[in-house]
């Protein structure tokens, strides 16, 4: 294509993009249409990609289309096997998208659609996409080593140190978080639960499926399992409607969480092939297809926001959770914009899978790209909501109330009416009791997206069906996330365990799994028993703690990004990773000052515990203080772990730029590549 | 490397004509299929059967599952 062509069509995208972004930013007063965030976003990301990561490709970190990636290098058919770069895009973007770009924008859609499509969108292209490129590029330079290593080799023992805590921390809060997220979309609803308990049986039957009758045959085995869900879904329905087993299938939010604990316990002790493995492909399948319809759905409905751009609740007194903007949007929509989380999968399997370097910024960024358009879509199905109905659905009974008058009175009063009416029909509509005090963003996207699909396909008639496929395919995709995070937790454990005494590293001794699976197991079901009693509905003090253990991790990559970045003698780049851990920095540290000290109850975990402290003594009290001072600890021990890998960082910066410590880089030594004559010949 | 410091993009350009068309929809069909059999695992099976020489059984099968289990569990999935 001539050049002139080239420039006129990127000037009309920017142009269009610029519009949209305008569109959403300036518009006030009428609704607008849900099709200028899905053109901000797509015009943004193509800017991104075309011009941003191209730069940073080519200046920063320089990509080699000579140099032998060690896929090609160390190739041995197992763990190091070149790959088609759309089959690694693929592999890497079904690696790292999980519930966290879900629920996280449909929770910060309390301050409005505005502040979290901004952040989503600035997110992503700034600092999400170029931690996962760079880490994933950095990791291949260096033979596919894991963040933790790079941390170690690059800044040090202190800094491998905090990367491995961070990552324990992040998979015991986000476990807890994710478990909880299932139990309230599941509590006193027959047929969600009815579906859900199903899956585990289809789970082992596609275990045995694959092993015994038609060994390897995973697609054929996950399209069968894909239909007895689908069955399992209608089945819920009958299950809902016959009174005896409805019955036992309502089950009240401790009842699950027991449920859930033995299960994640029982995961993690059983043979990968009988229940991990399966469940991983079945909701692998689930998930792409499911965002590929929400997609669809979307662009052939166009739907009108109904959200503002932005609520009464920006001054932080929302009733999902309390804090304002800054820092607490930045926290809750962790990973549709900027995940520490991701850079674990670009410095694991991905790396040994990239043919060629420059392949790397279409998997690293691009993927991300798409990681974040789900959180726009996410964005999208909360806000096509009423408002009124969205603050009913997440907000807890301890803001709003118990009662349906009182509740639907309390966010009238807000300027956001509803009435118990309406929320009894939407109820039924979806084949729910009812859909008060929902929290944590599952059930409200659930409404969203079967409104959505129930629009498109099938109509009114079909919104139960959608509504609990929407629950199916959260709660399948969260109950994967908590198998094989109990189990990677486990490992970890156990790596370190046998330090001590040998024989607790062995994976394969059955005390050593059964003690150390405990121990995973005890961490994030403490943290679920805590949300399921906090009157607040646990996501409040939670979700926090969650993004701020994410964003932990996202510093830990940005340090070693920016560190080797340095030692490349590319100082003069470095705000391409500097400015985006500057802002995490500022974000981790200011959400969790307030976490800790802010003297308004609903915010900071000491204030409440005092609150609680004047009334009289109970034990469920005592129990409710005590979980809260623990909180504050924990966000106190990720708050010094930021602060110390910042400052081991900064000492390896100062030594290497003013000459005291030689710059080396600790890269795999260049090979040229056979492949650049292949494709030549 | 070009002067200017970019990498060159080694990919070749390609005519739009209606026999090239349903080619590069084959093609597009075929990736995204291979993408399936990756993400699925049935890739590393296959490599599997052709690193040990063998055809697809029961035995090759629970073979795989054991050597791939640990790999799999030690693989991290995000939120």
């Amino acid at each position: 294509m001539p050049k002139p062509v080239r420039i006129l069509i990127w000037l009309a995208v920017a142009v269009l993009g610029a519009l949209a972004v305008a569109t959403i930013a300036l518009h006030r007063g009428e609704q607008i249409n849900a099709m200028w965030l899905v053109v901000a976003a797509v015009c943004s990301y193509a800017l991104g990609y075309r011009f941003y990561s191209k730069f940073v490709a080519a200046r920063v970190l320089a990509l080699d289309a000579q140099r032998a990636t060690p896929a090609e290098r160390l190739d041995n058919g197992r763990d190091f096997v070149p790959t088609n770069k759309w089959v690694v895009f693929g592999h890497h973007f079904a690696a790292i998208a999980g519930p966290g770009p879900l629920v996280g924008p449909v929770l910060a859609a309390q301050f409005g659609y505005l502040p979290g499509t901004l952040w989503i969108l600035a997110g992503a292209v700034f600092g999400g996409c170029v931690q996962d490129f760079v880490i994933l590029l950095f990791s291949v330079r260096r033979d596919g080593k894991s963040l933790t290593e790079m941390a170690r080799e690059e800044i040090g023992r202190v800094g491998g140190f905090v990367a491995y805590v961070a990552v324990i921390s992040i998979i015991v809060i986000l476990l807890g978080v994710a478990a909880l997220i299932v139990v309230n979309a599941l509590k006193s609803s027959p047929w969600g639960t009815f579906t859900i308990a199903m899956t585990i049986p289809i789970a082992l039957l596609m275990g045995v499926y694959l092993r015994r009758l038609r060994p390897g045959k995973v697609l054929e085995a996950s399209i069968l399992g894909f239909i007895l869900v689908m069955l399992a879904i209608w089945g819920g329905q009958w299950a809902s409607q016959t009174p005896s087993v409805a019955r036992m299938f309502t089950l009240a939010a401790p009842t699950l969480a027991m449920l859930i604990i033995i299960y994640g316990f029982a995961a993690s002790a059983l043979p990968v092939w009988l229940l991990l493995a399966p469940r991983d492909y079945l909701s692998t399948f689930v998930k792409l297809g499911t965002i590929a319809l929400l997609a669809v759905g979307i662009i052939v409905l166009r739907p009108t926001l109904h959200m503002p751009p932005l609520t009464r609740f920006i001054d932080g007194s929302g009733p999902v959770f309390a804090g304002k903007i800054f820092p607490f949007a930045f926290i809750t929509i962790a990973c549709g914009a900027i995940s520490g989380f991701h850079a674990l999968i670009s410095s694991g399997t991905t790396p040994k899978l990239i043919r060629r370097e420059p392949e790397a910024r279409m998997v690293g960024y691009g993927a991300m790209m798409a990681e974040s358009m789900v959180a726009i879509m996410a964005t999208i199905a909360a806000c096509v909501l009423q408002p009124g109905t969205y603050f009913a659905i997440n907000s807890p009974a301890g803001v709003v109330g118990q009662a349906p008058e009182t509740a639907a009175a309390t966010i009238s009063s807000w300027g956001f009416p509803i009435t118990a009416a309406e929320m009894h029909s939407l109820a039924q509509a979806v084949g729910e009791q009812t859909l008060y005090n929902r929290t944590g963003g599952a059930p409200a996207f659930a409404v969203g997206m079967a409104h959505i699909f129930s629009r498109s396909l099938g109509g009114q008639a079909v919104m139960a069906l959608w509504y609990h496929f929407a629950i199916m395919f959260e709660a399948l995709f969260i109950l994967t996330i908590l198998d094989a995070g109990t189990r990677v937790g486990r490992f970890m454990v156990q790596d370190a365990l046998g330090h001590v005494w040998r024989p607790l590293g062995r994976t394969s001794w059955y005390p050593s799994i059964l003690a150390t699976s405990a121990i995973i197991v005890g961490a994030w079901g403490y943290f679920l028993w805590q949300g399921v009693k906090d009157p607040l509905g646990g996501i409040n003090s939670l979700w926090p703690l969650f993004g701020i253990s994410n964003q932990l991790l996202a510093t830990v990559a940005l340090c070693v990004a920016t560190t080797i970045i340095i030692k490349m003698g590319k100082a003069r780049y470095t705000a391409v990773t500097l400015v985006p851990l500057a802002w995490l920095v500022s974000v981790t540290f200011t959400g969790s000052w307030h976490k800790m000290l802010d003297p308004n109850p609903r915010i900071g975990f000491l204030a409440h515990a005092q609150q609680l402290a004047a009334a009289p003594p109970t034990p469920e009290l005592s129990r409710l203080i005590f979980n809260d001072r623990l909180d504050a600890v924990v966000t106190g021990i990720l708050v010094v772990m930021v602060a110390l890998i910042l400052l081991e960082s900064t000492m390896e910066w100062a030594r290497i730029l003013s000459g005291r410590k030689q710059a080396r880089v600790k890269e795999a030594p260049f090979v040229p590549t056979r492949f650049a004559a292949e494709e030549q010949a | 490397m070009n002067p200017r410091g970019e990498y060159v993009k080694v990919a070749t350009k390609r005519r739009w004509r209606p026999g090239v068309l349903a080619r590069q929809a084959r093609e597009v069909a075929s990736v995204f299929l291979s993408t399936l059999r990756e993400i699925f695992d049935e890739s590393a099976y296959a490599r599997f059967l052709a690193r040990h020489r063998t055809t697809s059984s029961r035995a090759a099968y629970a073979a795989f599952l054991r050597e791939h289990a640990v790999a799999k569990a030690r693989r991290p999935k995000c939120c």
